[in-house]
């Protein structure tokens, strides 16, 4: 009954169209920069993943796919939609073909069908994590923190250009991450659990929160039987995700990102997960979590303090720009004027974002046809000494450093409005 | 407050369409391909059939006629030190399986140095390539002097795929590494080329220059690293096919060895799986040095799915593929 009167008000006072506006400007922006942008790394690997299925090599058979499979489950659907629309899926584009440059890494490119078709689903994801973090902001701060969430997440540009241009998955592992916190808030540990174990499975930035969640839970309820349900359900989810990889024997390609993230080895830019750092990091939220639990702390804005910041002692050290997209909505999940400089950090790393796709070595592409001159590529190209001048590297830092400093300066914050009232 | 039991509905969703993919993934036979054809009256006609939409190619190339792979043969012999690792050559045979399996080419065995010496002498070497990744040949088959079996097996018109290595420089004698020998003179041997002919590569490169513009936009051949290129300004008999730096210098490369073939691949292993499967579609297109485009016809497995071409009144390879990228299906139909 309170549901439904809830609702009713929503029309009346005019905050549904307030928030269908704000879906519609977002969209408008996803898809103008969509149709046209699409940065030519990773994403073509997208498309041979796809034609290894067609290929009916499954999603190891035939090298290409190098994540934990969450995502490629989520590609063979998308690929089967494609196969059965006809459209095609990509082609080698001569044009990006640069001197020094290997062949297939960086001038393989999607169509723009197939862009555009992958592309929705991860705006899909975008606005489904929008309103994921309205309920839980709704549930914890109030509709008002709720809807400014849901804007400042959902127009957010770097949100934008991680779908649009980047098409990178990173929003998925943050949908689940997000969806286990409201699993946990309304008390459904198992429920948790399983959102926890897919997150983990999509990419594994997630893994601190959820060691967190272990105390939070167990402050939650008091109850052992109750946090193990979490617990096991992460464990046997995860389990299940991979069994039909260990069965298939290819356990060793499907752990090829993360070992190369955790080496140090990979592309250079994805040092986060260092072997000498993650450990301290696990370490330091299997300490929080103890206090969690010995405390009794269940209040949210805590824990997702306490996350935010170990998860931002990570990107201290700079690793590809869509990895900092997890600290968004941790950011936006503290409650006070404290996330300002964060958030305005995120304007200008975006700005900084979409001008390093630009520079010649990891080349923004512009889609041929719906622009009709050079002058487009010709702009973007004059943005790369702006790149090079500016170094990249220490801004990302800077970024994790402010988001590092948020959950501080909000309880600096807390204590002098309180000491005040 | 307690949140309503619809916000478990989008977990269950998630799930669901997770679950859906997996079983998308390890399906074994969600997309079929074929391709059938009927030649009649100096005329082939042919028609692509799939499961799913996506685009045909059917390129139709001239050829001497002197070769025609039936069977690749990959060199591994843990006995005998090499200069790739071992590890690395076999995971890209493992995969180069799979890519000629994907355009319905099963004719492949796996030899030692023993087992391809004794093959050599009963195969017929216009239908059979000889594949070394190893960047050394093993003394068994190769070793620095002109009368040896793989000069023999190119002179009797062989065919020989190197890949990552510098073509006829390294002979290996042993399992260690201070086995392997650095041959002089191998150039004039294989190619009346001086040796600086054949790269050598301390240093990755890779060109920009130039391309075979008909390989690259009927095959969809895209290489360009030119690591253990050929020097094209020192072959005669040649057909370069990806791209060449502005030395002359040609990333992959067919040239006339004796009365056969060599196929130069000049990049390095390590990034094998960048190109083992445009490796995979010039074996299968059936080109050789003196190929030169005739016609390439694109089409769609639903909108335009058939079309015919008249029989060249030359040798000939017709080659179809459905896919771009990475084709997703393809057959050899001459």
């Amino acid at each position: 009954m309170t549901d439904h009167l809830c609702q009713r008000d929503c029309f009346t006072d005019g905050f549904v169209w307030k928030i269908a506006v704000v879906i519609v400007i977002g969209i408008m922006i996803r898809y103008t920069l969509g149709l046209f942008f699409t940065y030519p790394t990773d994403v073509n690997y997208w498309v041979i993943i796809s034609e290894n299925f067609f290929s009916d090599e499954g999603l190891y058979g035939l090298p290409g796919y190098y994540y934990t499979p969450v995502w490629g489950y989520m590609l063979a659907v998308l690929t089967w939609i494609a196969g059965m629309i006809g459209i095609p899926l990509g082609e080698y584009v001569p044009e990006l073909v640069r001197e020094g440059i290997l062949m297939d890494w960086n001038t393989a490119m999607p169509s723009i069908e197939y862009a555009m078709l992958i592309k929705t689903f991860l705006f899909i994801v975008d606005l489904l994590i929008a309103f994921v973090l309205y309920r839980i902001g709704t549930y914890v701060y109030g509709r008002r923190h709720g809807f400014l969430m849901f804007t400042i997440w959902f127009l957010c540009p770097f949100t934008i250009i991680v779908s649009s241009i980047r098409m990178m998955f990173e929003n998925v592992e943050i949908l689940f991450l997000l969806l286990a916190l409201l699993m946990m808030i309304q008390k459904r540990p198992a429920l948790a659990g399983i959102m926890m174990g897919i997150s983990l499975l999509v990419k594994p930035y997630g893994l601190f929160p959820g060691l967190l969640m272990i105390g939070f839970a167990y402050a939650q309820s008091g109850s052992v039987n109750y946090t193990l349900r979490y617990v096991l359900m992460t464990v046997v989810t995860g389990f299940l995700i991979m069994l039909p990889v260990i069965v298939s024997g290819n356990l060793e390609e499907a752990m090829i990102w993360l070992s190369s993230r955790s080496s140090g080895a990979g592309s250079g830019s994805g040092y986060n997960m260092t072997l000498y750092l993650m450990p301290v990091l696990v370490v330091l939220s299997l300490i929080g979590a103890l206090i969690f639990a010995k405390k009794e702390i269940d209040d949210v804005p805590t824990l997702i303090g306490t996350s935010l910041v170990i998860t931002s002692m990570m990107l201290l050290v700079p690793g590809n720009i869509q990895y900092y997209l997890l600290l968004l909505p941790m950011i936006l999940l503290i409650p006070s004027r404290a996330i300002v400089p964060a958030v305005l950090m995120f304007l200008i790393l975006s700005i900084f974002a979409f001008i390093s796709y630009s520079t010649w070595s990891s080349y923004l592409y512009v889609h041929e046809g719906l622009w009709g001159s050079d002058s487009l590529k010709t702009f973007v190209s004059y943005l790369y000494p702006i790149d090079s001048r500016l170094a990249y590297n220490p801004l990302k830092t800077i970024t994790a450093a402010i988001a590092l400093a948020t959950p501080f300066i909000h309880a600096y914050l807390w204590r002098v409005s309180d000491a005040h009232s | 407050m307690r949140i309503p039991d619809k916000s478990i509905t989008l977990p269950v969703i998630l799930v669901v369409f997770i679950i859906l993919g997996a079983v998308f993934a390890y399906n074994p036979s969600p997309y079929t391909h074929g391709l059938d054809y009927d030649v009649h009256d100096g005329v082939v006609d042919y028609q692509f059939s799939s499961t799913i939409g996506m685009e045909t190619h059917m390129v139709i190339f001239s050829n001497s006629g002197l070769f025609d792979i039936e069977t690749v043969v990959f060199y591994v012999d843990h006995g005998y030190a090499s200069r790739n690792p071992w590890g690395l050559q076999e995971e890209m045979y493992e995969d180069m399986e799979m890519h000629l399996s994907v355009r319905s080419f099963d004719g492949f065995i796996y030899c030692t140095a023993q087992e391809m010496s004794d093959l050599m002498s009963i195969a017929d070497p216009s239908k059979t390539a000889l594949m070394f990744a190893s960047g050394s040949f093993p003394d068994l088959i190769y070793d620095g002097k002109a009368e040896c079996p793989l000069v023999d097996w190119l002179n009797r018109g062989g065919v020989v795929v190197n890949i990552s290595g510098c073509f006829g420089k390294y002979v290996s004698h042993g399992p260690d590494p201070s086995d392997i020998e650095e041959i002089e003179d191998f150039g004039d041997m294989f190619a009346e080329a001086d040796d600086d002919a054949f790269m050598d590569g301390d240093t990755r490169r890779y060109a920009d220059y130039e391309c075979n513009e008909d390989v690259r936009d009927s095959l969809n051949f895209m290489m360009n690293e030119i690591t253990y290129g050929v020097d094209l300004a020192w072959l005669d008999d040649r057909l370069p096919l990806g791209y060449v730096d502005e030395e002359g210098i040609s990333a992959a490369t067919l040239f006339k060895s004796g009365n056969g073939m060599v196929m130069n691949f000049g990049a390095s292993l390590s990034s094998h799986v960048h190109f083992d499967y445009h490796i995979a579609q010039i074996i299968v297109a059936g080109l050789d040095y003196t190929s030169k485009l005739i016609e390439s016809i694109d089409g769609h497995t639903r909108a335009d799915p058939s079309g015919s071409f008249s029989i060249p009144d030359c040798s000939y390879t017709a080659y179809g593929f459905i896919g771009d990228i990475r084709p997703v299906f393809g057959l050899r139909m001459s």
